[in-house]
């Protein structure tokens, strides 16, 4: 066994570092700003620069040379053949050498550059004279074009040009100190963060029992959680790991909302905005929201349908651990700047370029690899709850007598099956084309088909997360409700049915990409589509309160607003398959507002209902109500103060994923209240972390069953034991089946089938 | 970069007009929902009405509550509405996809848009000779009797500038680009003849220098035997396009058959971006690869300048990819024409 551990562990190590380099490039900036240059820019036009030195001594001249080489640029006129830029920056004067017949180069402003009396050739000389002060740097910016003097300007772009950039620094300037290899880096904020998390653990151990404190002591406390394969504890590691990523993730927000509170702000760089947003969205998504989700999966799942354990509680554990590994290599490069820039969605060409002047950071490569590594996880422990669900019932739990919740959880996981694979080939054939050359999605392949195997996948990635949310919020409301769950069968099949129609619809992100109208019709109609089970899920939750007895507990109030904020994203979703709205709020902040009333609105507030709703469960302790209750009015209000204005914005025509905006554009009031109340809606987290912390400790003891809840989860003591049931339970039944009363159109309705299925028993009688 | 779009505009666009409706429907279906969920908590709460309160025994499945009718009604409700809304969209598909193909056929005024990193060029496939209205200047500039400038009041210099094409043995073509200053003081007048094969372009600026009427002509792009562009106009940046006519955008990124430095051994051949005219609400991304490009259509309607923007990530300076986008009138036009199947659409006006 421990041959094989070491053995799996090997082939990771060897992974990781096969993984191509980590080191920080350096990727120049491509305009035509201060170059005038006319073609295209291509490497094949090499510059090169003889006689400065590497060090300059103060106020000596230097004369040089600048020489321009193209091969593939022919010289066919002799009087236009090359021109220059020439920009210096940090001192000195610069000045041309005059040729045999006395020409000169023009002067600009901070430089020189060409003219027509020195076109004829491509290769020009100067004179500089060094800085007095011998502590500067002298940077020199040189454009250089290879012009082949046919006059046809560049409508056919045979010119072409580059540009290099060159650094003096006098003799006793201090240059600054080169960037440490991100690898290095990385491997130490690694090595913090396990230390820090080592000393955090060991300070709650400690604080437990402070007069029984050795380190032998610890580490028979820490073990069992790093070694766990018990359902309940993986549920927990997997929840804390998400609930700190959506901390992280959060946070990562508020520093990109501070840089959008002013117009044209440089409180972040262009690169680290990028970043930040790029990472926020994979955070949020991969490593918040799925974790958490696989964290309640985890724990409620197996006691809801009364098994022991997972089906498979080895490869449980691994599918966590397989996540740990994947966030370092999400987030490597963020330290040193050079972090993914390939938003979310990863489209190529652009996120395949690693290395060329005008593609993504570095830190891409291993970004798209930990990407890879989360496909795997979610591999791994999908199977599991698929055979859990369908091996291990308990007696008298049928398919039609399952919780709400087991049902959503499989549908989320039979979605996240059928379109995982499409996702994995897409990221493996980025990856290949990042680091070995292929050309699946570049120059000869087809970009869009990244797109389509993408969204083929990212669309039901949105109904993976989101359905199990309809399940907690359908538990909640039917337990608050103090009664059962309106139109049971109706929602399991609305919940199949937005598993359906959530894989035919994943065109409408695309909409604007020059598809066929034809296809962007029928992505219409399946969009549209949508709405139907999703309004027949709502209608059931409002019947369930209907004629109820509502009791308003924390997790009632998160369920309500799930409600309200879901309902609301649910209708602006409604506007985007339609021609002409979605030609305005494509890639715009109508379509930000939008996804975060559904992730926030509806999965964030689902989980957080979930969170105080079996966290009696979990540790038997109830949360702080009253705590719960501010979270829920700062939450939720100035969650929707946050991000309802985005929609108005959206409509005014703000792109997403930008930088800043223009003084003048009229976005500026309008994000400064996003901003502000995100920050907000930010920091009232900070009362769930500290209702969390408080209550696992000092919350009011329970006993099995506080809410009332009826499924197998509260017929055991909170916390729990392991294995979680000694004696597999029994699942009774109140419905006799003969009560069933049908009403008229519905006995109507089925007159037909029961005919039919008369008809068919008797032959088969007979 | 320009003002944004009104958030409430009074003008009857394909966008305005169904946003309106579906603003409508969703506000009808919004209250809907939160007066019936709002009844609901305040009528049905803990302690007002007990009666609807069940026995849960745990490990119990409870009674299961349904109504057949009453779940018929509601997937069959918004089913209908669905329907409906969808009816309301399909009336737009038409006007802002459908019609590209019909006006790729017609004579079009077209445009290629090239989206390069991070930068807009714009190449100008059919003529356009336009002159800024209501300046109280007036520009003539014809093959007989050459450029003629009436000036009004205020008028200094003139900036003239025009080329001359040479046409090679081999087909090949050159052109040279001439400008002279005309003070208007003395003369307004020129005797070079205009040549609607290539670009002209007068500036009349006053004594201080700035530019106060522009008179412009974008000639044809001109192709050789073969079907080949041999040369066509090209702007960086600022895209003037005529009021009250069809205007047709081929947008690529980083055209495949345009540019020279590409090449098949290296796979750089462009990043996605993403063209967006946000003041008529139209947006269509340029794909790297596809060698027709991807298409859309406008129809300005009044004269001015608006903003143009990219919309899809395309690298670390993709927040300052934008242009502007100007709206004029064709010499001796002007734009109070009332054009727009766009704006004025019959199926939508239902």
């Amino acid at each position: 066994m421990k041959g094989r551990s070491i053995a799996v562990l090997a082939i990771l190590l060897i992974a990781l570092a096969s993984t191509t380099s980590f080191e920080a490039r350096q990727t120049g900036i491509v305009t035509e700003g201060g170059c005038g240059c006319h073609g295209g820019m291509t490497p094949n036009t090499v510059i090169t620069v003889d006689g400065l030195p590497d060090v300059f001594n103060a106020s000596e001249e230097y004369l040089f040379t600048l020489t321009i080489t193209n091969d593939d640029v022919p010289v066919e006129n002799p009087d236009q053949n090359g021109g220059f830029s020439m920009i210096l920056t940090g001192g000195g004067v610069l000045e041309s050498v005059p040729d045999i017949d006395g020409n000169t180069a023009t002067e600009m402003d901070g430089g020189l550059t060409h003219n027509l009396d020195i076109n004829d050739r491509r290769t020009w000389e100067f004179k500089w004279t060094a800085p007095a002060d011998d502590t500067a740097i002298a940077s020199f910016l040189i454009f250089g074009n290879a012009v082949n003097g046919n006059g046809a300007a560049d409508a056919s772009g045979e010119d072409q040009w580059n540009k290099l950039e060159l650094d003096v620094p006098g003799i006793n300037a201090n240059p600054s100190a080169p960037s440490a290899e991100a690898l290095t880096i990385l491997m130490t904020v690694i090595g913090l963060a396990l230390g820090l998390i080592l000393i955090g653990s060991m300070w709650v151990f400690y604080t437990r029992n402070p007069d029984n404190f050795s380190i032998g002591n610890f580490w028979a406390y820490l073990k069992p959680w790093l070694t766990t394969t018990d359902h309940k504890q993986v549920g927990i590691l997997y929840f804390l790991y998400g609930f700190f990523f959506f901390l992280v993730g959060g946070l990562l927000a508020l520093l990109f909302r501070i840089q959008l509170m002013f117009p044209e702000n440089d409180f972040l760089t262009q690169a680290e905005y990028n970043s930040f947003f790029t990472l926020h969205g994979t955070t949020m998504i991969f490593l918040a929201a799925m974790p958490m989700i696989a964290g309640f999966m985890n724990y409620i799942l197996p006691l809801q349908i009364g098994a022991k354990d997972l089906a498979f509680p080895r490869i449980n554990a691994l599918g966590f651990w397989i996540i740990v590994a994947a966030a370092p290599l999400i987030f490597t490069g963020v330290w040193s700047g050079e972090a993914a820039d390939i938003t979310w969605v990863m489209y190529p060409p652009y996120s395949s370029l690693t290395g060329h002047a005008g593609g993504p950071n570095p830190g891409t490569i291993a970004f798209i690899a930990g990407i890879a590594l989360l496909g795997a996880s979610s591999t791994l422990s999908g199977v599991n709850f698929v055979t859990t669900t369908f091996t291990m019932r308990a007696k008298g739990v049928g398919w039609m007598k399952m919780p709400l919740f087991t049902w959503s959880v499989l549908i989320s996981v039979f979605m996240l099956y059928v379109s995982l694979p499409a996702f994995i080939i897409g990221i493996f054939f980025l990856l290949f084309d990042s680091t070995i050359g292929t050309t699946f999605f570049t120059a000869g392949g087809d970009p869009l088909l990244f797109q389509h195997l993408f969204w083929f996948f990212g669309h039901p990635e949105v109904y993976v997360v989101v359905v199990p949310a309809f399940g907690i919020v359908s538990e909640v409301l039917a337990t608050s409700a103090r009664r059962s769950i309106f139109g049971y069968r109706s929602m399991v099949y609305a919940m199949v049915g937005i598993g359906v129609v959530g894989f035919i619809v994943w065109g409408h992100h695309m909409l604007t990409s020059g598809m066929s109208p034809a296809w962007r019709a029928a992505f219409m109609i399946t969009t549209m589509a949508v709405a139907i089970p999703t309004g027949v899920k709502i209608f059931n939750w409002l019947a369930t309160l209907w004629g109820g007895s509502l009791v308003f507990k924390t997790h009632t109030l998160w369920s309500l607003g799930f409600l309200i904020t879901f309902t609301l994203g649910g209708l602006s979703g409604m506007f985007f398959p339609v021609a002409g709205l979605d030609t305005q709020f494509h890639d715009g902040y109508f379509v930000v507002a939008h996804f975060h009333y559904v992730f926030i609105g509806g999965i964030i507030f689902a989980l957080f209902s979930g969170i105080y709703y079996w966290f009696p469960k979990v540790t038997g302790r109830k949360m702080n109500e009253t705590l719960g209750l501010w979270h829920f009015i700062i939450g939720f209000s100035s969650y929707n103060a946050a991000f309802w204005p985005m929609h108005a914005v959206g409509i005014m025509g703000m792109p997403r994923r930008t930088h800043t905006y223009a003084m003048d554009s009229g976005f500026a009031e309008l994000n400064m209240a996003i901003s502000t109340f995100a920050i907000i809606f930010g920091i009232s987290q900070l009362l769930l972390v500290w209702n969390i912390v408080r209550s696992v400790k000092k919350g009011e003891k329970v006993g099995k069953d506080p809410w009332g809840g009826w499924s197998l989860e509260w017929a055991v003591t909170s916390p729990p034991p392991t294995p979680s049931f000694a004696v597999e339970p029994t699942q009774y039944d109140a419905n006799d089946p003969s009560d069933h009363h049908e009403t008229k159109l519905e006995s109507m309705l089925k007159a037909p089938f029961r005919t039919m299925s008369s008809l068919w028993n008797k032959e088969a009688k007979s | 970069m320009g003002a944004s779009r009104e958030l409430w505009p009074d003008e009857y666009t394909v966008f305005n007009i169904l946003y309106d409706k579906f603003l409508f429907w969703s506000i009808v279906v919004g209250l809907f929902t939160f007066a019936w969920l709002l009844i609901a908590i305040l009528r049905y709460r803990d302690g007002i009405e007990p009666a609807g309160k069940e026995e849960l025994k745990v490990g119990t499945f409870p009674k299961e509550r349904h109504n057949f009718d009453l779940e018929l009604a509601w997937f069959v409700g918004p089913t209908i509405l669905v329907v409906w809304v969808t009816i309301l969209a399909f009336g737009s598909m038409n006007i802002v996809w459908g019609e590209v193909q019909n006006l790729q056929e017609e004579d079009t005024f077209t445009v290629e848009v090239n989206g390069l990193q991070w930068y807009w060029d714009f190449y100008y496939q059919d003529n356009l000779t336009w002159e800024d209205m209501g300046t109280g200047h007036d520009v003539t500039w014809d093959n007989i009797t050459g450029l003629t400038i009436d000036a009004g009041p205020g008028a200094a210099t003139a900036l003239a500038k025009w080329s001359i094409m040479e046409i090679n043995i081999d087909d090949t073509r050159k052109i040279t680009e001439f400008s002279e200053t005309l003070d208007l003081a003395n003369n307004t007048t020129m005797d070079i003849l205009f040549d609607k094969a290539v670009p002209h372009s007068v500036e009349i600026q006053d004594a201080e220098g700035n530019v106060v009427h522009r008179w412009q002509h974008i000639p044809d792009r001109i192709l050789d035997d073969d079907g080949r562009e041999l040369y066509s106009y090209k702007m960086s940046g600022n895209l003037i396009i005529p009021c009250d006519e069809n205007v047709l955008f081929n947008i690529f990124s980083m055209n495949p058959l345009r540019e020279s430095n590409f090449d098949p051994t290296n796979t750089y051949q462009g990043v996605q971006h993403a063209f967006w005219l946000q003041e008529w609400g139209m947006k269509e991304d340029a794909v790297p690869g596809l060698d027709s490009g991807t298409w859309m259509y406008v129809q300005p309607n009044d004269a001015g300048v608006f903003p143009i923007k990219c919309a899809e990530y395309c690298g670390k300076e993709h927040s300052l990819m934008y242009g502007q986008v100007e709206v004029v009138a064709r010499e001796g036009m002007t734009c109070d024409a009332d054009f727009g199947v766009y704006f004025e659409h019959e199926e939508l006006r239902q």
